[in-house]
């Protein structure tokens, strides 16, 4: 570890040579405890079942590896935070140096495990944008953690008294939303698939599984009464609900997100807390999210577009299921006024929405029929009675809206998403227009973003309105390019 | 369509009550239907020789049941296939060539391409990261190019394909050299 000296000391930290910080001294623990955890429990094992025996001590041995590995990885590995940059030195085996222009961080993540929490840990992830763009200092205390996240996030040289500003809080009471997003209730499968995965996993290193007893067992389940198997599938749909309000609360537990410094703060979860930064001025818009369930109950999750933000689906989120009135009152505060009301879609687009649902199950029951499959062609059938109302509904939901500075488009049923996006976030419009379309005189219009999913479509407009959106928002680019009124039709959009 | 007519802006103006795009003043070179022809032939040629060899392959496995309702159908797959192709080869690229257009004016690019499906580009020169001029080895026999605009949002990024080789060389360079005068940070 030697280096040029003309660096200045580092502020806190184990500090090692010319200002570069070493991670926590306790890291290696918390690296080494998941091999330990595994490598304990063969090795008692190994103990009970053959004494002291040749695979004891490979374990006692790998052990140790494990631990020397751990050791040199944090002694060769240190971080230097400079004026104007980040770097990252790693030199176990190879010499490694990342350095990540600090005008180019876009968000920092700090997350805290339950372990890591134990020991007043947390790792650090910055996130700059460009693909391996991305640092991980795992791990430093968490005041370290901190003061990088503040210092790293600051444009300015000193960091400025920290000036929080709370702009929302979930209220106890949303945790019974959870059931209502799909996701939360299919944790109870995921847990107890992990699980049996786990134990067929060691009872299968320990060989206590032996193709004997899973036919036993097999058999065990089809001869269980009839009653025993009601009475499982009911614990199952008491458990599942449950299941994921417990689930969510210990992943959104205290959901807190603060304005600080420029920046917003998003802090979430009770055993592992996380907590996102992202730079305020590159949050371009925000989206409202929710399923036909949160809308009857009237609640919406609401998440960030930010420019260059990986991962953004979990990163930009700034709200779980919450009362849409409450969400929409966060956005107006993280942006400013949403553009409303929305402007319903043409009715020709109703056709259009219920022929694209409807049209794939119908085709493919068609050629069921044809062939002779009359159980897939029923099944199918039946699907496109369903797909009726889920077009109409598709129809229903869209809508677009724009003021002066920013524009919104819905669409989506299943899964409706509202986007609400700064007009100076668009990098371009394209108008797409089908052959049907054409004669339906619709189009659609994307706006490219440079931030979240990169283009937002508005479904189905009318043609002329279409280009009138975009003109309204972005004249100086449009209205050069606008047939002049009264010319001759030149195979533009029209009615 | 009330809601979309913001008031008058002081450097745009009112917005006209049916709006439309005028067609991209430039056509691509020419030479671009000749390109797609090729394209179209060989693609749609590896299709046939592909459907032969099924509809051969088809017709002499013995297959018991719905599957062999399919294998005696298999034969007219390579007609289909070949009528298709015909079709496509023979309208597909003078079609596109009346509907490619392409204009640069001081900020922004515009681009109009598609045949069945059309589609409109406008992309302010401003936030173009990249502007690449290439040539595939079809387009090199031709003297014909692409150039690629590449923006922070794949939804922005287009194609010009078809345009003569100094055109588009000159066009990316022109581009790339003014994205960067121009630059802004939507990114």
């Amino acid at each position: 570890m030697t280096g040029p000296a003309t660096r200045p000391p580092g502020e806190r930290g184990a500090v090692a040579p010319a200002g570069r910080q070493r991670l926590h001294p306790l890291t290696f623990v918390v690296g080494a405890t998941r091999e330990l955890m595994a490598l304990l429990a063969a090795g008692a094992t190994g103990l009970l079942v053959g004494g002291l025996s040749t695979a004891f001590f490979f374990t006692l041995i790998g052990l140790a590896f494990g631990l020397a590995f751990h050791v040199t990885a944090w002694a060769t590995f240190t971080y230097t935070v400079q004026d104007d940059r980040i770097e990252l030195r790693r030199s176990l085996v190879r010499r490694t140096v990342k350095s990540i222009p600090r005008d180019r961080i876009r968000g920092v993540d700090v997350t805290t495990s339950f372990g890591h929490r134990l020991l007043g840990l947390a790792v650090v992830r910055v996130d700059a944008g460009a693909d391996g763009g991305e640092g991980e200092l795992n791990a430093v205390s968490r005041r370290e953690a901190a003061r990088l996240r503040r210092v790293l996030l600051a444009r300015t040289a000193a960091p400025a008294p920290p000036r929080a500003r709370v702009l929302a809080r979930m209220r106890r009471r949303w945790y019974l939303y959870a059931p209502l997003s799909g996701a939360y209730l299919l944790t109870p499968f995921a847990l107890a698939g992990s699980l049996i995965g786990f134990l067929y996993d060691v009872g299968d290193d320990l060989g206590l599984v032996t193709r004997d007893r899973i036919a036993r067992l097999g058999q065990d389940v089809a001869g269980l009464p009839g009653a025993a198997v009601v009475a499982a599938a009911a614990v199952l749909l008491v458990a599942m609900p449950v299941m994921s309000v417990i689930v969510f609360t210990l992943f959104n537990g205290d959901f807190t997100v603060r304005e600080r410094d420029g920046s917003l703060v998003a802090e979430r979860g009770f055993v592992t807390r996380r907590s996102v930064a992202l730079e305020l001025r590159r949050v371009r818009g925000v989206e409202l999210v929710d399923n036909p369930f949160e809308r009857a109950a009237r609640v919406v999750r609401l998440g960030a577009l930010v420019t260059g933000l990986g991962d953004a689906a979990h990163r930009g989120r700034l709200l779980p299921a919450a009362p849409r009135a409450y969400a929409v009152d966060v956005a107006e505060r993280v942006l400013g006024p949403v553009p409303g009301p929305l402007t319903a879609h043409p009715s020709a687009a109703r056709g259009r929405r219920v022929v694209r649902a409807a049209a794939p199950p119908l085709g493919v029951g068609v050629v069921a029929a044809s062939v002779g499959q009359g159980g897939v062609a029923v099944l199918c059938a039946v699907l496109t009675v369903l797909a009726v109302p889920l077009g109409l509904d598709r129809y229903r939901q869209l809508g677009h809206a724009a003021d002066a500075t920013r524009f919104t488009l819905r669409s989506g049923s299943l899964l409706r998403r509202q986007v609400v996006v700064d007009r100076t976030a668009v990098v371009g419009w394209r108008v797409r227009q089908s052959l049907f379309q054409r004669r339906a005189g619709l189009a659609t219009l994307d706006a490219a973003v440079g931030a979240g999913d990169g283009g937002y479509a508005g479904l189905d407009m009318a043609a002329p309105d279409a280009v009138a959106f975009a003109a309204a928002l972005t004249p100086d680019w449009v209205l050069p390019f606008l047939e002049p009124p009264g010319a001759t039709p030149g195979g533009a959009p029209r009615t | 369509m009330t809601a979309v007519r913001g008031a008058p802006r002081d450097d745009g103006g009112d917005v006209p009550p049916a709006p439309r795009l005028r067609p991209p003043a430039h056509h691509v070179s020419r030479r671009a239907v000749a390109h797609w022809t090729i394209e179209y032939v060989l693609v749609f040629g590896l299709a046939f020789g592909l459907a032969l060899g099924v509809a051969a392959w088809a017709g002499s496995a013995d297959w018991t049941g719905t599957p062999g309702l399919l294998a005696r159908h298999a034969a007219l797959l390579p007609i289909v296939i070949g009528v298709a192709g015909t079709l496509t080869a023979a309208i597909a690229p003078v079609w596109r060539y009346r509907v490619h257009r392409w204009e640069v004016s001081a900020d922004v690019v515009y681009t109009r391409t598609g045949w069945f499906d059309r589609e409109w580009l406008l992309v302010p020169v401003g936030r173009i990261q990249t502007a690449t001029a290439g040539q595939g080895w079809l387009e090199r026999l031709l003297g014909l190019a692409t150039v690629e605009i590449n923006t922070a949002s794949h939804t922005g990024s287009s194609e010009l394909t078809g345009l003569p080789v100094d055109v588009a060389v000159r066009l990316a360079a022109d581009l790339a050299r003014r994205a960067h005068d121009l630059r802004d940070d939507a990114t």
